[in-house]
């Protein structure tokens, strides 16, 4: 069902600029070359993210922090398992997709904790990418309470997430 | 964002300077290498959905769009707050967050936050809304999670969808309130320094 949502979007947009007569060729290329423009602003900050995420991970840092938010984590009720998986998704999107994978295989897919961790995942997005990302366009240096916020909100949305995969 | 990278990199490389020191340049030029690989898949994705964008603005489709939302995005950010061109992209930027469309969202998220303050040096109000809702972006359909999980032999991938949307609609509803209630915050404290020093 849902793979049929964008070709008959941009099925149906085609018709109608036929129909229009609008000169959607040169739109669509015009379009396409700012994206060049786009990719080559973040590319700068991308690779800053992740080096920093990379370090992150191979220090064995963000197993130590969640070794120490375990017992925080499953007095909130999430479970102890999803620890690990948690704290990487802030950072990084194909890790915490590797991490998901990982966990269907020990777990089971259709495990409490499998489907919390599918929940999880799409509650929550990679906050850290998102924020450095969207701001390419600017000069924005101070972020104020952009990240607490972001964080906290990501975080109450996997404890709300939990409860729901107990009772549904 | 600068203290919450340096302290990463600090902690991180005073870490592995104890288990393996030669890792630190390896791992960040491998970091590097995936970043670029990124951009060039994200340069891709978004020249074909500026594109498309392109083409939804000359049918006017993008106009009726931000008509069909502006009572929600003027509730979300504030009657007065936004351009018409932000609002436009912003519309957008949420009904592709809506389908699922990851891929549309983050140009349109570039981009409008672009026409919020080409020039600002600090975040405002209607930017770090912006960023929060796309942070716990309401999904109808989790279809990559779900397809991930019939890989991995799930018989019941669907239970998921609507623990999900409930879910990620409490996020992204609690999202915006503190987003709010961080604005009333500051600026009322923002307005008694100025109420001390007109004393």
């Amino acid at each position: 069902m849902a793979s049929y949502i964008i070709p008959v979007f941009i099925l149906i947009l085609c018709v109608f600029c036929l129909i229009k007569n609008i000169n959607a060729y040169s739109c669509f290329a015009n379009g396409a070359s700012e994206a060049v423009n786009l990719a080559i602003k973040t590319f700068p900050l991308l690779v800053a993210i992740f080096c920093a995420i990379e370090l992150f991970k191979i220090s064995g840092l963000s197993s130590t922090i969640s070794s120490v938010l375990a017992p925080v984590f499953s007095f909130l009720g999430i479970p102890r398992e999803l620890t690990d998986f948690l704290v990487l998704r802030p950072f990084s999107g194909t890790g915490s997709l590797a991490m998901i994978s990982e966990i269907y295989q020990t777990y089971g897919p259709d495990s409490y904790i499998a489907r919390s961790a599918s929940v999880i995942m799409s509650c929550t997005e990679t906050v850290f990418y998102i924020v450095a990302i969207y701001f390419t366009g600017t000069k924005v240096k101070k972020l104020g309470y952009t990240i607490p916020v972001a964080l906290l909100s990501c975080f109450i949305g996997s404890i709300i997430a939990c409860l729901l995969c107990r009772v549904i | 964002m600068n203290k919450i990278w340096l302290i990463l990199l600090i902690s991180s490389i005073f870490a592995l300077l104890f288990v393996s020191p030669e890792a630190v340049m390896t791992g960040m030029l491998g970091a590097s290498n995936k970043a670029l690989s990124l951009t060039f898949e994200l340069c891709v994705i978004y020249a074909v959905w500026i594109g498309i964008f392109s083409i939804l603005e000359q049918t006017g489709i993008t106009k009726l769009l931000a008509k069909l939302l502006s009572p929600l995005v003027n509730w979300i950010f504030g009657k007065n707050n936004l351009s018409p061109e932000s609002k436009k992209l912003v519309s957008m930027n949420i009904s592709a967050n809506l389908l699922g469309m990851n891929g549309a969202a983050t140009p349109l998220g570039i981009k409008a936050i672009e026409s919020m303050g080409k020039e600002n040096t600090s975040a405002t109000y209607p930017m770090i809304m912006l960023i929060i809702i796309s942070c716990t972006s309401i999904q109808l359909l989790p279809t990559s999670i779900m397809g991930l999980m019939t890989n991995a032999g799930s018989t019941n991938a669907s239970s998921i969808i609507l623990p999900s949307i409930i879910g990620s609609i409490c996020s992204t509803l609690i999202g915006i309130l503190l987003v709010k209630l961080c604005n009333r915050i500051k600026t009322k404290i923002e307005a008694r320094r100025n109420q001390t020093r007109q004393k």
